[in-house]
C-alpha cells in the first residue's frame, strides 16, 4: 500500500514509479475458468461493471430483498437451513444452525455483524465483493437482518482497507436513498442501520469474539465460549449473529433460487459453491469460485491455476489459509466416499484427486477453512515456510493467555534459529511439544491457528527439520544479551533463586 | 466525530472509541497524549482505556509518518511473490532502511524527498506475479 491506494501484482523492479503514484493498481482479470460456476463472483471483473446502485439495480439488483421481505422469518432461516450453508469464513459452521440459536421472540436488541476482517495469510477474496460488488453484501446483509429481527448491523472492515469502507460508505448512502437500508424498507414495517466500524490491524479481530470485543471498544482479547456464545451474549452481551462477507452474500442467493436448489450445487453437507483463493508457485494464482466438492485439488491447481510455474514439481499445499494443517504432495489419504448407489466405499486419493471440500479435507488432517490455497513447489525450504507462518502468528496473538502468547513467539524464535543455522537436534521435538501444549489449552482458535501449522510442518517434513537441527548446542547469546548483562542493564531485582542453573547443568541432552 | 458516535447506541459509547482514533489520526497524522486524554474525555472513558488500544492496534502510531508511507504485506503468499525483494528494492530507492513496526521507541525516518518511514506490515495477500 502506498498511502492508501493499494496495489497488486507488485513487480520488484517498479518501486520507484510506485512511490510516486497516486492511484490504487488492480490488475486486468482473465475470464472465468469453464470449471467455474460463478454466483457470489458473477460481477468480479466483469466488464463495464460498477460499484454503483444504478448498475446493480439494471442487473437485477434487489429483487431478492423485495422477494425476502415478503417471506416470514422462519420461512428464510428454513431456506438457509436447507440450503446447507457453511460459514465460509474458516470454520465452516452451518449458518442455518447459527441463525437459528436466535429466538424469534427475544426481548434484546439482536445484532448481525458482518466479518470483512479478511486477514487470513492466503486469502483474498471478501475483498473483491468489498470493493467491486458492495450491493451484493448489503442485500445479503438486508435479508439476514430480517431474517434475523436484526435492527443494527455493523460491518467491522479490517483497516487495511480504507478505500473498501469508502467504497461500502458510499454504497450505503445509495441504498439508504432508495429505501433498501433505513427505516421502513420498501414498506414492509422494518428498519435497519447498517454502519461502518474500521478495523486497525489486528488479525485477531476476525475472531468472532474478538471482533466483537473491538466493537465494544476493548482491545480485541476473545471471549471463552461456553458461556460467551455471540447467539447468546454477544455484542454488548445481547444476541449476535456474526457472519463472513461470503456467506452473507451466499444468503442473498439462496432466497434467489431458493434453499433446496443451493442444496443440489457441490456435495451432501458441503453445499453450495465457494471462492477458493489461490497463490504462492502456480502460473496464474487469483480467485476461483467452484462448486464446493466438485473440484479436486490437481484440477484446481494444474488446470485452473495453471500448474507449477517454471516446470517445478508440487512439494505441498497449504489448503485453508495458514492456519491449516499442511498436506504433502506424496501423501495419500483415506477417505470415505458415498458412491451414487448409496454404499461407502473407501478410497486411497493422491492430493491430485482430493475434492475440494469441507469434510474431504477435514479427513484428509487439515480444514478447508477460509479457502486459501498456497501452493508451494520443491524450490520452497519448509523451514523457512514455516518461519514465516510463525512470525505473523507471534506478532498477531493478543497476549491474553499464555499458551499461546508465549508459545507462539517461542516457536519463532525457534524456526528463526534454525534458519540462521543455529538449530539444535532438540528442535523439532521442541516444536512439536509447544504446538501440543497451545493447541486446546486456550481461550480461543487462535491457539490452535498458531499451533497447527506447526505441529503439521514438523510431523510431515522431519527431514527437512532435522537437516537444519545439526548442533548439539545453540549459539551463545550475544554478550548484551545475556542474563546478567539484561539483569544489570534494565535493573532488574533478581534474587539469587532467580537464576536457576539447572538449564546449564542440563546442558543439551535435556528432556523439555 | 459526533456522527460516529451515533452509530452506537446512547449507552455504549465506548465503542466509538476506535472510530475517533481513526479520525483524529487522518488528520493529525499521529496520536500523542493529548490526543488519548481529549478523546477518553468526549466518551466519558478514563485514558488508559485509550492508551490500551494504541498500544494494541498496529495501523495507530504515536509518532508522526511521512508525506508517503508504504506499507508492504510479508505473509506467506506475498513473501513468496517476492515481497522481501520489494522491500527491499523500496530501501535502496528511498534509502531509508526498514522499520519493521511502529512502536515507541523508533521514530519514522523523514527525508527531504516524498517516501518516508516505511513500515513491513502484516495485510491480507493479493495475488502477486512478477517478471525477473
Amino acid at each position: 500500500m502506498v498511502n492508501d491506494k493499494l496495489h497488486e501484482n507488485v513487480d520488484p523492479n517498479s518501486v520507484v514509479d510506485l512511490s510516486e503514484s497516486r492511484e490504487s493498481r488492480i490488475v486486468n482479470r482473465p475470464e472465468p475458468h469453464p470449471l467455474e460456476h460463478r454466483i457470489i463472483f458473477k460481477n468480479i471483473g466483469r466488464k463495464n461493471w460498477k460499484t454503483d446502485i444504478k448498475t446493480y439495480l439494471d442487473d437485477g439488483g434487489y429483487d431478492d430483498l423485495r422477494k425476502a421481505i415478503k417471506m416470514s422469518r422462519t420461512d428464510i432461516v428454513n431456506e438457509v437451513k436447507i440450503s446447507g450453508l457453511r460459514g465460509r469464513g474458516g470454520a465452516g459452521f452451518p449458518c442455518g444452525v447459527k441463525w437459528s440459536f436466535i429466538k424469534p421472540d427475544e426481548k434484546k436488541p439482536v445484532y448481525l455483524i458482518c466479518n470483512a476482517d479478511e486477514s487470513e495469510p492466503g486469502t483474498f477474496k471478501d475483498r473483491y465483493i468489498i470493493h467491486e460488488d458492495p450491493h451484493q453484501l448489503l442485500e445479503g446483509i438486508a435479508i439476514s437482518c430480517f431474517a434475523l429481527n436484526a435492527r443494527t448491523a455493523y460491518i467491522y472492515i479490517r483497516g487495511e482497507f480504507p478505500e473498501g469502507a469508502k467504497i461500502l460508505e458510499r454504497a450505503i448512502e445509495e441504498a439508504h436513498e432508495h429505501n433498501f437500508l433505513g427505516r421502513n424498507i420498501l414498506g414492509s414495517g422494518f428498519d435497519v442501520d447498517v454502519y461502518i466500524h474500521r478495523g486497525a490491524g489486528a488479525y485477531i479481530c476476525g475472531e468472532e469474539t474478538g471482533l466483537i470485543e473491538s466493537l465494544e471498544g476493548k482491545r480485541a482479547y476473545p471471549r471463552i465460549k461456553p458461556p460467551y456464545f455471540p447467539a447468546v451474549l454477544g455484542l454488548y452481551m445481547c444476541p449476535t449473529i456474526v457472519n463472513n462477507v461470503e456467506t452473507l452474500c451466499a444468503v442473498k442467493h439462496i432466497i434467489a433460487m431458493g434453499g433446496a436448489k443451493y442444496a443440489q450445487l457441490g456435495r451432501p453437507n458441503n453445499t453450495g459453491t465457494r471462492i477458493v483463493c489461490v497463490s504462492g508457485d502456480v502460473e496464474r494464482p487469483g480467485y476461483f469460485e467452484i462448486e464446493v466438492g466438485k473440484v479436486t485439488m490437481g484440477q484446481l491447481i494444474y488446470e485452473m491455476a495453471g500448474g507449477i510455474k517454471w516446470g517445478r514439481r508440487l512439494k505441498a499445499v497449504i489448503p485453508g489459509g495458514s492456519s491449516a494443517k499442511v498436506l504433502r504432495a506424496d501423501e495419500r489419504f483415506k477417505l470415505k466416499q458415498k458412491q451414487p448407489d448409496g454404499s461407502t466405499i473407501e478410497a486411497d486419493l493422491s492430493i491430485d484427486e482430493l475434492p475440494m471440500d469441507f469434510d474431504s479435507l477435514a479427513a484428509a488432517g487439515s480444514m478447508a477453512g477460509s479457502g486459501g490455497v498456497i501452493v508451494l513447489d520443491d524450490s520452497r525450504d519448509m523451514v523457512w515456510v514455516l518461519n514465516n507462518i510463525n512470525e505473523f502468528y507471534a506478532h498477531e496473538s493478543c497476549g491474553q493467555c499464555t499458551p499461546c502468547r508465549e508459545g507462539a513467539l517461542w516457536m519463532k524464535k525457534i524456526t528463526e534459529r534454525m534458519l540462521d543455522g543455529g538449530g539444535v537436534t532438540e528442535d523439532p521435538r521442541t516444536l512439536k511439544t509447544i504446538g501440543d501444549n497451545i493447541a486446546g489449552r486456550t481461550i480461543c482458535a487462535f491457539g490452535e491457528a498458531c499451533a497447527w501449522p506447526t505441529q503439521s510442518f514438523v510431523e510431515k517434513f522431519p527431514e527437512e527439520f532435522a537437516a537444519h537441527a545439526r548442533k548439539s548446542m545453540p549459539p551463545p547469546l550475544p554478550p548484551e544479551n545475556t542474563s546478567r548483562e539484561l539483569i544489570e542493564r534494565e535493573q532488574i531485582p533478581t534474587s539469587p533463586l532467580a537464576h536457576d542453573p539447572g538449564w546449564e547443568k542440563a546442558g543439551a541432552d535435556a528432556v523439555i | 466525530m459526533d456522527e460516529a458516535i451515533g452509530h452506537y447506541p446512547p449507552d455504549e459509547k465506548r465503542s466509538a472509541a476506535l472510530p475517533l482514533l481513526h479520525l483524529w489520526q487522518e488528520h493529525f497524522d499521529f496520536i500523542n497524549d493529548d490526543a488519548v486524554t481529549w478523546i477518553a474525555a468526549k466518551l466519558g472513558l478514563q485514558p488508559i482505556n485509550i492508551l490500551e488500544l494504541v498500544t494494541f492496534y498496529p495501523m495507530l502510531r504515536e509518532k508522526r509518518a511521512g508525506k508517503t508511507h508504504i506499507r508492504v504485506c510479508r505473509t506467506l503468499s506475498c513473501a513468496m511473490a517476492g515481497s522481501y525483494q520489494v522491500m527491499e528494492n523500496f530501501c535502496a530507492a528511498t534509502g531509508i532502511p526498514p522499520v519493521t513496526e511502529y512502536t515507541r521507541r523508533f521514530p519514522p525516518a523523514l527525508t527531504e524527498v516524498s517516501a518516508s518511514s516505511l513500515s513491513n506490515v502484516w495485510q491480507a495477500a493479493a495475488p502477486h506475479r512478477f517478471a525477473w
